[in-house]
């Protein structure tokens, strides 16, 4: 190398520190085996899923949606009310598992042989159905919390809606709600 | 390239929201389709969670906090519809997720929306079975080759769970094909 390029190199050395400027993301090198590994793999599978749709799928989709939507204002507030009264009919249920449990729990210290985990589905199922569930009742077994964080009066629900949602999930979900 | 922005301004107006909400789905409807179709398979049902999810997304953009982008956002949205309904059929039809999804695989042969050849069903079988976070993680890694900071966001999933996942996908793929192929 002749003495000016030397000069420059030596320059360079000088204002730089000789330091290696770039950086990798962390991991990079840990990871990297396996990245390569995977790449090979990938090599051999198809590249497309190969699903296909209609040309004229996606030809006025936008107006099959929005025709979807409500109509007038009106409408959607009765929409978002009744969303956020379905938001409260778990807490409802819930509570009315726990009246069931609490209630039958009373009874059964009173019988022998009999216990809570005996308890089915069934028996909750015909508890419903013979005892309609009052909404004040289920307020009671409710945490105060909950009363008082939602604006909301729990006797405005339609005690027809506790049932049917009762009904149709899963009463070990409901329970869990409630814990939440 | 849609400024995300204006249309997130636009849309939380109440003025400009209905036009806003046809952009929207104009510029976003195939990208969220072909999603929602790698995880429900059958075009029907993708059409469904497809209009669901803009359904969904015009009742809570209000709620979108534009901490994350604006697409993520919605496909999240559409993730959990698309997951949402799978759940739903499984139950109705009294089996568990894997024994569904291994069904609705097998009926792609007769599926008149595929096209693929025998490779290409192997594949999606091999797929059907993999835990829901994998399949996840593969369809949109293989498929839409988008990076982990991309799926992390939509996911709500660390990078490095991912990697774990998507490495572990293609492992059992893989296996799943050499024992399907000569």
């Amino acid at each position: 190398m002749n003495k000016e390029s030397l000069h420059s190199e030596q320059f360079i050395e000088q204002k730089v520190n000789k330091k290696q400027p770039f950086s990798v993301s962390k991991g990079y090198f840990e990871n990297f085996d396996s990245t390569i590994y995977q790449k090979t793999k990938e090599q051999n599978f198809p590249k497309t899923t190969a699903f296909k749709v209609s040309d004229t799928y996606f030809k006025n989709l936008e107006d099959r949606i929005i025709s979807k939507l409500p109509k007038n204002k009106k409408t959607l507030k009765v929409v978002r009310f009744k969303k956020y009264v379905l938001n409260i009919i778990p807490f409802a249920a819930a509570a009315a598992i726990l009246l069931f449990i609490g209630l039958t729990t009373y009874n059964f210290k009173n019988n022998s042989g009999i216990d809570l985990d005996s308890l089915t589905e069934s028996d909750f199922e015909y508890w419903l159905e013979t005892n309609p569930i009052n909404t004040n009742d289920i307020a009671i077994v409710l945490n105060q919390n909950i009363l008082d964080e939602t604006p909301f009066y729990f006797t405005q629900i339609e005690d027809e809606s506790i049932e049917e949602f009762v009904n149709t999930n899963n009463n070990s979900f409901l329970i869990n709600e409630l814990d939440e | 390239m849609i400024d995300e922005i204006a249309l997130v301004k636009d849309l939380q107006n109440n003025s400009s929201k209905e036009v806003a909400f046809r952009t929207l789905i104009t510029n976003y409807k195939e990208r969220l389709y072909w999603h929602i179709r790698k995880i429900v398979i059958n075009h029907a049902d993708t059409d469904d969670v497809l209009q669901n999810t803009f359904i969904k997304i015009y009742y809570n953009i209000e709620s979108f906090n534009k901490q994350s982008k604006l697409y993520s956002w919605m496909y999240r949205i559409a993730t959990n519809e698309a997951i949402t309904f799978i759940n739903k059929r499984a139950k109705e039809q009294h089996t568990d997720i894997t024994t569904y999804y291994k069904k609705v695989a097998n009926s792609l042969q007769s599926d008149v929306y595929f096209n693929g050849d025998e490779i290409q069903l192997i594949l999606q079988k091999a797929i059907a079975l993999l835990p829901e976070k994998q399949r996840l993680v593969f369809n949109m890694k293989y498929f839409d080759g988008m990076k982990y900071d991309e799926i992390s966001e939509i996911l709500e999933t660390t990078v490095g769970s991912l990697k774990a996942s998507y490495h572990h996908a293609v492992k059992k793929i893989e296996h799943f094909i050499k024992n399907n192929t000569d």
